[in-house]
């Protein structure tokens, strides 16, 4: 193929298709919104929702055992440069599965790449660490200590 | 280990996955409850080489994750990869595991009782063969005659040998198990139920 294809290792894709992933759908459309050269693309599977299984191992080291069932939208995109984004997130939401589709196929375009890398990856991800904090502070205040009380004699 | 799936190759499927495979499904039914009658696959999309639109349309409207693919398609070909990626099914190296079986290449198709012809208890547990002809006409070929036909029906379908007519005639003997073959040419299918007789 023609197109140059920029270079970046496994676990940096698995990096910002994570953080695509978990960031909330109005900041992708944000985002989307100020990338001035915004390329055609087409569908190679279009936003579709389903159910996965989510397996753990007890203590994370046991034995795998079924964890529960969670819904899934997952999408693919091919831009008309040639390259291909997947995107799989949680929940229902369409539009946010393929925008996430869409950046993953945009970051490995290595004339997007570092613009895109450093604008939206780096701020989604700031954005995401202060709403986990949050959750985090809020669970935190409520947390209760379990003890026994001793029967005075 | 399992091959992966080159998506820089990959084509669409379905442009609307729920209505197309919807309007497919309506022509399989039609298809199969009057073995003989050509249906068209009514949606257009570019199939992967070497599957022709019918083959394809049926595969996306058929087969998940829950049915066993075996195919005569190389392993490097393209098209296993697009039926893996839009249809999620496991493609197998034996032809008695599979659900459903694509075969592009009658010359060198296995015998029909290499697949699954089901048993006594469950006659469906059996393979549907999908298999790609150079022509489908309802001129001179084939007499067929059975359920779903009110006198006779003809059907002639190009590029199939002499052993697998043979095999079919022996097959129709093991009633109530058996195949059941989809014919496919271009962006038109035909059904042969196992409980079609053949003849001529």
């Amino acid at each position: 193929m023609s197109f140059s294809r920029n270079s970046f290792t496994t676990e940096e894709r698995q990096k910002w298709m994570s953080v695509l992933s978990k960031s909330l759908c109005q900041e992708l459309e944000g985002a989307w919104q100020g990338i001035s050269e915004k390329p055609d693309y087409q569908h190679l599977r279009k936003p579709e929702t389903g159910i996965i299984m989510v397996r753990a191992r007890a203590g994370g080291s046991g034995l795998r055992f079924n964890f529960g069932e969670m819904t899934v939208t997952r999408c693919t995109v091919k831009t008309d440069e040639g390259y291909v984004g997947c995107a799989y997130v949680m929940g229902r939401d369409h539009r946010h599965a393929e925008l996430a589709a869409l950046f993953d196929a945009l970051l490995q375009n290595s004339g997007y790449n570092l613009k895109i890398l450093n604008m939206v990856i780096v701020k989604l991800k700031e954005s995401r660490e202060k709403r986990k904090e949050e959750i985090s502070k809020k669970s935190a205040a409520t947390k209760v200590d379990f003890f026994t009380m001793v029967r005075g004699e | 280990m399992v091959a992966t799936i080159n998506l820089n190759e990959m084509t669409p499927g379905f442009s609307d996955p729920v209505f197309n495979s919807q309007e497919t499904f309506r022509a399989i039914l039609d298809a199969m409850a009057h073995p003989g009658r050509i249906v068209t696959a009514g949606s257009a999309f570019d199939p992967p080489h070497p599957l022709n639109l019918a083959s394809s349309a049926l595969c996306l409207t058929l087969l998940d994750f829950e049915t066993p693919l075996w195919t005569d398609l190389d392993s490097d070909q393209m098209a296993i990869g697009w039926l893996r990626f839009h249809c999620g099914c496991p493609v197998v190296p034996n032809p008695s595991e599979a659900t459903f079986a694509m075969i592009t290449n009658n010359d060198v198709m296995p015998s029909l009782n290499k697949f699954k012809t089901g048993n006594d208890e469950s006659p469906e547990s059996s393979t549907t063969l999908i298999i790609q002809t150079s022509g489908l006409s309802s001129m001179d070929g084939k007499r067929l005659s059975g359920p779903g036909i009110e006198n006779f029906s003809i059907l002639k379908m190009g590029g199939l040998t002499e052993r697998f007519w043979q095999d079919r005639q022996i097959q129709f003997t093991m009633f109530p198990l058996g195949v059941d073959i989809i014919f496919t040419c271009e962006n038109t299918f035909a059904a042969l139920p196992r409980t079609t007789k053949v003849e001529g």
